[in-house]
């Protein structure tokens, strides 16, 4: 890839003996819209550490926008333009929605005053949030915690948003209509890398999708194709699915082990 | 001469403030909680066991029969209502929750018994006499008992804890609230029980402090609290026996200090808490670093 | 594919109603929230005596937290846990696991400072009568009694469930909440431990189990239920269900992944085949 935004070249990061990220290389361009999938455990959010700054890898170097990133801080990787997400939404809970971007776009962007609040204003815009501008950000549900955590990151203009688990316990018509917002981010030529378990979400988004699992990347294309290749169906589906997936000939459980009531 | 006598003299007032110190660190052991009103309630026992002699004009030694028991109980309904309700809020709510209740307590002792020390009197010779070890060296017969009683006290603690099955289930519960919740294991009482306990030695050590020194409406958090904290963390959280170590280290550090300048005695024993925080946190027991 | 689609409606794979007979644990169109995230919409199970119902779903489905839910470590928002017909939602877990429901958590959860040998007694303390005891425990897991004095901590993560499982079976349980046993065990420890299943049904208790490896759950459940986004999208017998229901239940999008013909039946002797959704 010509010119890529952000490089993991041959990350390796581990825990004591559990490995999080084994010789991982990866790319994603400008614009770019990348969905992972994986078990629990299998290195995904620490993976967006690695990139965001949070974790520092064992080997390997992280580069962004062509520049070599490992070493640096987060906050000044966020300057940079890497905007993240993270699962449980922590807003400043006694500051407004408004006065939670402007800190973002102040502090996360480097903005100056006027320019921070057109940032600010640009982000409550994009997340549907310009309505609850004012309300105190703890007494905000979910959705719109969620929409907050989101406005946050983009408040302080990434080039590269890394979403993480955003879609966890919406209903239907929410998982739309965050879908939608992805897509508006996307247009306005922000790329995308977006951890899920709701797969569905990131097929509707997503133009390629990568499989995390046990540190390393299992499947890497265009999401159908992916969610077909048996290594990637293996992990989620096991032995025997994935066999009959594939029409390939089953063996019927040993009897001992079924049991009927 | 006078240095061994002090040393001596240290090592067994290290009993007494392991009696006050065993308590807090079982009930920061089980439930995280660091009860203020720890102290206080030690006084509280002692000022009951005051007005018991008063009244019923029983013997010394009785009222601790009659006072601890009954202290174990208040300690396990203290735990069941106002403890456990803080605890559903929160860790920091109990430090403000047992504040509160330490000064409440301060208070109303001072409210009824007014601020001048008592002290129960110990009638027997026995327990008031001393006895020699040589020419020069005298140990008091009070102190020499008080210790063989935290020894005891501690000894059953621990066959308690390790060997029987309240005791397992406190330790369990310690480990892992929810794994015991599946066990079977209602946390609330078990934490009740630890609490019981916690609160049965402190009013010994309590009754002990009152015959062994006075007990006036403040000593609850300028003595027993603070010293039971400093040989807590001195001999490391989470140790039983520590505790007793604890305890002797700061007893002697501060008879050495009395040595050194009448006045200095408490300081010295502060200096040796702040100077274990510094450079061995985790306590002299303890292999590793508490989190 | 777009994501404004309904959720999917429950499959019963062999289109009939739900099996006849007086579940042993019931849950009825159940709610559960964490803070206002919604973990559970509506779910629905019946357990029979005597089976073994496992769930599968993604993560992020619902699968722990409705185990949780009927262990009670966490209250609904709405239904209800019905246990041998009585209802059970608001009683407090300890009194649950003292009826019979007992759970071995996700993650062993044993207790560190507790050797082997004093975990199992923990789990003996509110135990019902029954078959099961500690010696019963040793001779199914034959090298515990050498490490019984151990502490757990030095204990593998095999090792561990094992005493997990055994600390949950000397309670006499009557139903039996599995969490994810697989979970960080190597294959051939997991097959080990689903091995035991058949001798612990044998002594009249009820599996209800929750486990990441969908294949491993159709190896060794009599029924299966599938949750996607808190939601039921398929349930039945092993035997009545496709590779391709599983995958579309498990995934929630219709013709994911469909590089060859699929439609297959997962296990020989189904009745019935299907081109999928």
């Amino acid at each position: 890839m010509t010119n890529p935004l952000v490089e993991l070249d041959h990350v390796t990061k581990r825990f004591g003996r559990v490995v999080i990220a084994e010789d991982l290389s990866f790319s994603a361009g400008p614009g770019d819209v990348v969905g992972i999938v994986g078990p629990n455990g299998a290195g995904k959010t620490s993976l967006f550490g690695l990139i965001s700054g949070d974790l520092a890898p064992g080997s390997g170097e992280i580069r962004f926008a062509g520049r070599a990133v490992t070493g640096l801080e987060p906050a000044v990787r966020c300057r940079l333009g890497i905007g993240r997400t993270y699962q449980v939404p922590r807003p400043f809970g006694d500051m407004t929605v408004f006065e939670n971007l402007l800190v973002a776009a102040q502090q996360g962007g480097g903005l100056r005053r006027r320019a921070s609040y057109a940032a600010a204003i640009e982000a409550l815009e994009r997340t549907g949030m310009t309505a609850h501008a004012n309300s105190p950000a703890e007494r905000l549900g979910l959705l719109h915690r969620k929409r907050l955590e989101l406005a946050r990151a983009l408040a302080s203009r990434p080039t590269l948003l890394l979403l993480d688990e955003v879609a966890g316990g919406l209903t239907d018509p929410e998982v739309a209509e965050l879908v939608g917002i992805v897509r508006g981010v996307n247009a306005e030529g922000i790329a995308v890398i977006w951890i899920e378990h709701v797969v569905r979400a990131l097929t509707a988004v997503v133009s390629r999708l990568i499989c995390l699992a046990g540190g390393r990347f299992v499947g890497d294309g265009a999401p159908a194709t992916v969610l077909a290749e048996p290594a990637v169906r293996e992990v989620f589906l096991g032995t025997e699915v994935t066999a009959a997936l594939a029409g390939g000939s089953l063996e019927a459980p040993a009897d001992g082990n079924r049991s009927e009531p | 001469m006078a240095w061994v006598n002090a040393i001596i003299q240290g090592v067994l007032t290290g009993g007494l403030y392991a009696l006050f110190a065993c308590g807090l660190s079982l009930m920061f052991g089980v439930m995280k909680v660091i009860n203020l009103a720890h102290g206080d309630l030690a006084v509280v026992a002692g000022y009951v066991a005051i007005g018991i002699i008063t009244v019923t004009h029983i013997p010394v030694l009785w009222s601790v029969v009659v006072v601890v028991p009954v202290m174990a109980v208040a300690g396990y309904l203290l735990q069941r209502t106002m403890i456990q309700s803080a605890l559903n809020r929160g860790i920091l709510t109990t430090l403000i929750v047992t504040f509160g209740l330490s000064v409440v307590i301060e208070n109303g002792l001072l409210q009824f018994f007014t601020a001048n020390s008592r002290a129960i009197g110990t009638g027997l010779a026995l327990i008031s006499g001393s006895f020699k070890l040589g020419s020069q060296i005298q140990i008091g017969y009070l102190l020499v008992v008080i210790f063989a009683v935290a020894v005891v006290v501690l000894l059953g603690l621990q066959y308690f804890l390790s060997a029987s099955r309240y005791g397992r289930l406190i330790r369990a519960v310690a480990d892992d609230q929810e794994a015991a919740q599946l066990a079977g294991a209602d946390y609330r009482h078990v934490f009740g029980v630890a609490a019981a306990i916690a609160m049965g030695t402190v009013a010994l050590g309590g009754i002990a402090y009152g015959m062994y020194s006075q007990l006036a409406p403040t000593t609850g958090t300028d003595t027993i609290l603070l010293f039971a904290f400093a040989a807590v963390v001195i001999g490391g959280l989470g140790s039983l026996w520590g505790t007793l170590l604890g305890g002797v280290v700061l007893g002697v550090a501060q008879q050495i200090g009395a040595q050194i300048n009448i006045s200095d005695e408490v300081l010295a024993g502060y200096i040796v808490f702040l100077a274990v925080l510094v450079l061995r946190p985790q306590g002299l027991t303890t292999r590793r670093a508490q989190s | 594919m777009t994501a404004d689609g309904g959720g999917e409606p429950a499959v019963t794979a062999d289109g009939q109603r739900p099996e006849a007979g007086t579940p042993l644990l019931e849950v009825r169109d159940l709610v559960v929230h964490h803070g206002q995230l919604r973990a559970l919409d509506g779910i629905s199970l019946r357990v029979l005596p005597g089976e073994v119902y496992a769930i599968i779903g993604a993560n992020g489905a619902g699968k722990s937290t409705l185990l949780r839910t009927i262990a009670g470590l966490h209250q609904p928002t709405a239904g209800s846990v019905l246990f041998d017909g009585a209802d059970v939602t608001r009683l407090r877990p300890e009194r649950r696991a003292r009826r019979g429901i007992v759970m071995v958590p996700e993650g062993r959860r044993l207790f560190g400072s507790l050797t082997v040998a004093e975990n199992l007694q923990v789990g003996i303390a509110y135990a019902r009568r029954g078959p099961w005891t500690v010696e019963l425990v040793y001779e199914m897991f034959g090298w515990m009694r050498e490490r019984r004095n151990q502490r757990t901590a030095q204990l593998s993560g095999g090792e561990q469930q094992a005493v997990a499982l055994g600390r949950a079976l000397v309670a006499n349980p009557r139903v039996l909440l599995l969490d994810e046993l697989s979970l960080g065990l190597a294959p051939v420890v997991v097959q080990r431990i689903y091995a035991m299943l058949p001798q612990i049904l044998a002594t009249g208790l009820t599996v209800l189990l929750v486990e990441q490896d969908v294949s491993q759950a159709l190896r060794v459940a009599s029924r299966i239920q599938c949750l996607l986004e808190g939601r039921t999208t398929l349930e039945g017998r092993p035997a009545d269900v496709t590779a391709d229901q599983v995958e579309v239940a498990y995934f929630g999008l219709a013709g994911a992944g469909k590089a060859g013909e699929g439609g297959e039946p997962l296990w020989p002797g189904s009745t019935r085949s299907s081109r999928g959704c």
